[in-house]
């Protein structure tokens, strides 16, 4: 071979080898910077489709299919709870777009002050008819309740609170969490489930918040504790730890009052997973054309990944061990913000302007999850400035 | 990550005693690889965080990509061990100015700094000098076979840096 040949062929290596890299592991992270308007304008629209699908019982429009221009059927109540705390989370920034928010979540909060339920010696939310009652619904209806008490400092539904607190609190033994409530019988069931553990954590920890020395704090405890030592084991969700953005807002929540070393080691290794995942994602839009399915992750997916990296952007702030990876997590996290800004719909018809879609589709929980992603972040990626 | 134990690896100074004939190091040029691979070295690990932000890449990134390139040569080490070059300077300066050495002098800069980097480079690739002027104290083929084992040492130290670059926020 000759000489010019030989180095023909090492640099077609050299070119070769960089472009495959170029378009997999080392494509470039593609991370809009969007200011605080934009965040909050992205929040706003996101609420906005929520509120222009909603029927007159206070239920939102579940689920779209741009392709053919029609709803798809289905409801969930655990997500109708999440959507209606997502849209008193923007009640509480205010502002118009705040105030129709507020309208809607109200409607929605309605749907499930109709649907309680006497459950052990308090009240939980439950589908009309069902068997079960779901312990993530009743978690996120405190959470609703709570985001309304501080958007609007009514406390009307203190004993609400209560009550389905006191419904949570019997749903809790050493830590894990019943996913349901068998309604016939009043006791637990046997099952538990991968969201229902952080939610109930991360309600009953807000109750003790808001109301401090009742006692919601050592079952919120128990269940951090649980999250941060056993459960990704014993449930055998691998890899560990499971991106748990429920586990991430109980962290949050707790950090203030101190958290332990296995609570602070479980944050840093939520925060390398979340981390992970939106660096990940950020590069997909530099990947080749696919014939395969959309690679990037749905509103919801990334949303709660955005949503972890706020919350633990509150733990970093209050609790000095982590503060070797505060900035690493808010460059993560403005990233993965102007991600949901960048990917939002922004043309069409009122049930496509403000939601995110894949293909073709898009569920009301890819709408919460940004929501409160969107907000999370913007609050954090504030204080940080 | 051990910075000297990431160069070992990427050099593989076994492979090079294995390659590169003892005669070459009689020539300048040859000698004058040894002197641009570290300087190639020095610039690149000087140069990473500008080099990488103008990439659009973020360190943690990077070393996953780096740790994938190492694993893949290091593979290849333990697949095919190493033979002798023909007596040919340009060759002697690809096999020290590698892929994987590239790579990881980029994620070594930005991890530890040129300076550090450029003396794991220095001890690595003089150890490699050494190990080319002792190279007939040995077999070829023990030569070859312990270009093996550091290739086997290489995938587990690449699959440590990918680890590393994963967990990493």
């Amino acid at each position: 071979m000759t000489g010019r040949r030989r180095v023909l062929g090492i640099v077609a290596v050299w070119v070769l080898g960089f472009g495959v890299l170029r378009l997999s592991l080392l494509a470039p992270e593609g991370c809009p910077s969007v200011p605080r308007a934009g965040i909050v304008a992205s929040a706003t629209a996101a609420a906005d489709w929520l509120a222009n699908g909603q029927e007159t019982d206070g239920r939102y429009l579940y689920e779209h299919d741009r392709a053919t221009g029609r709803p798809r059927p289905g409801y969930n109540l655990v997500r109708h709870a999440g959507v209606t705390m997502s849209l008193y989370q923007l009640a509480a920034v205010g502002g118009e777009g705040g105030r129709r928010a507020l309208e809607a979540a109200d409607e929605g909060l309605e749907h499930m002050l109709h649907r309680l339920v006497r459950a052990g010696d308090g009240l939980a939310l439950a589908a009309r008819g069902a068997a079960t009652a779901r312990s993530g619904a009743s978690a996120l209806m405190v959470a609703a309740l709570l985001d309304r008490r501080l958007a609007s400092g009514d406390e009307q539904y203190d004993d609400e609170l209560r009550a389905l607190g006191r419904f949570l609190s019997g749903q809790v033994a050493d830590g894990r969490v019943a996913e349901e409530l068998d309604l016939a019988t009043d006791t637990p069931t046997q099952e538990v489930s991968r969201y229902a553990t952080g939610e109930v954590g991360w309600a009953l920890a807000r109750l003790d918040t808001a109301f401090p020395s009742e006692g919601w704090d050592a079952p919120a405890q128990a269940i951090l504790d649980h999250l941060a030592t056993e459960r990704d084991e014993e449930e055998g969700l691998m890899p560990a730890p499971w991106p748990d953005q429920w586990a991430a807002y109980l962290l949050a929540e707790v950090a203030p009052q101190g958290l332990s070393a296995e609570q602070v080691a479980y944050a840093r290794r939520l925060a390398e997973r979340f981390g992970t995942l939106v660096r990940f994602e950020s590069q997909k839009d530099g990947w080749p054309p696919s014939p395969f399915p959309d690679p990037r992750a749905r509103g919801a997916g990334l949303g709660v990944w955005v949503e972890g990296l706020g919350s633990l952007a509150r733990v970093a702030e209050v609790d000095g061990r982590l503060a070797d990876i505060g900035a690493a997590i808010d460059e993560r996290l403005a990233c993965g913000a102007g991600l949901l800004v960048a990917r939002q719909a922004v043309d069409g018809g009122p049930e496509e302007v403000g939601a995110w879609f894949r293909e073709d589709l898009t569920r009301m929980d890819d709408q919460q999850h940004a929501l409160s992603a969107l907000l999370g972040a913007e609050g954090s990626l504030e204080r940080a400035r | 990550m051990n910075i000297l134990a990431l160069f070992l690896v990427a050099v593989n100074p076994a492979a090079l005693a294995a390659s590169i004939p003892r005669a070459a190091l009689s020539h300048a040029s040859a000698r004058a690889a040894f002197v641009v691979t570290i300087a190639v070295v020095a610039v690149l690990a000087g140069c990473s965080e500008p080099l990488l932000d103008w990439l659009d890449v973020s360190p943690p990134t990077f070393q996953v990509a780096a740790g994938a390139v190492l694993a893949i040569a290091a593979a290849r080490s333990v697949a095919v061990g190493a033979g002798p070059l023909g007596d040919d300077d340009l060759s002697i300066l690809t096999l020290m100015l590698s892929p994987q050495l590239v790579a990881v002098a980029l994620t070594a800069g930005t991890e530890v700094g040129t300076a550090m980097t450029t003396i794991a480079a220095v001890v690595t690739l003089g150890l490699s000098g050494s190990a080319v002027l002792w190279q007939t104290r040995l077999a070829p083929a023990v030569w070859s076979w312990a270009a093996r084992l550091l290739g086997v040492a290489g995938v587990a130290v690449a699959l440590a840096l990918v680890v590393d670059g994963v967990k990493t926020v």
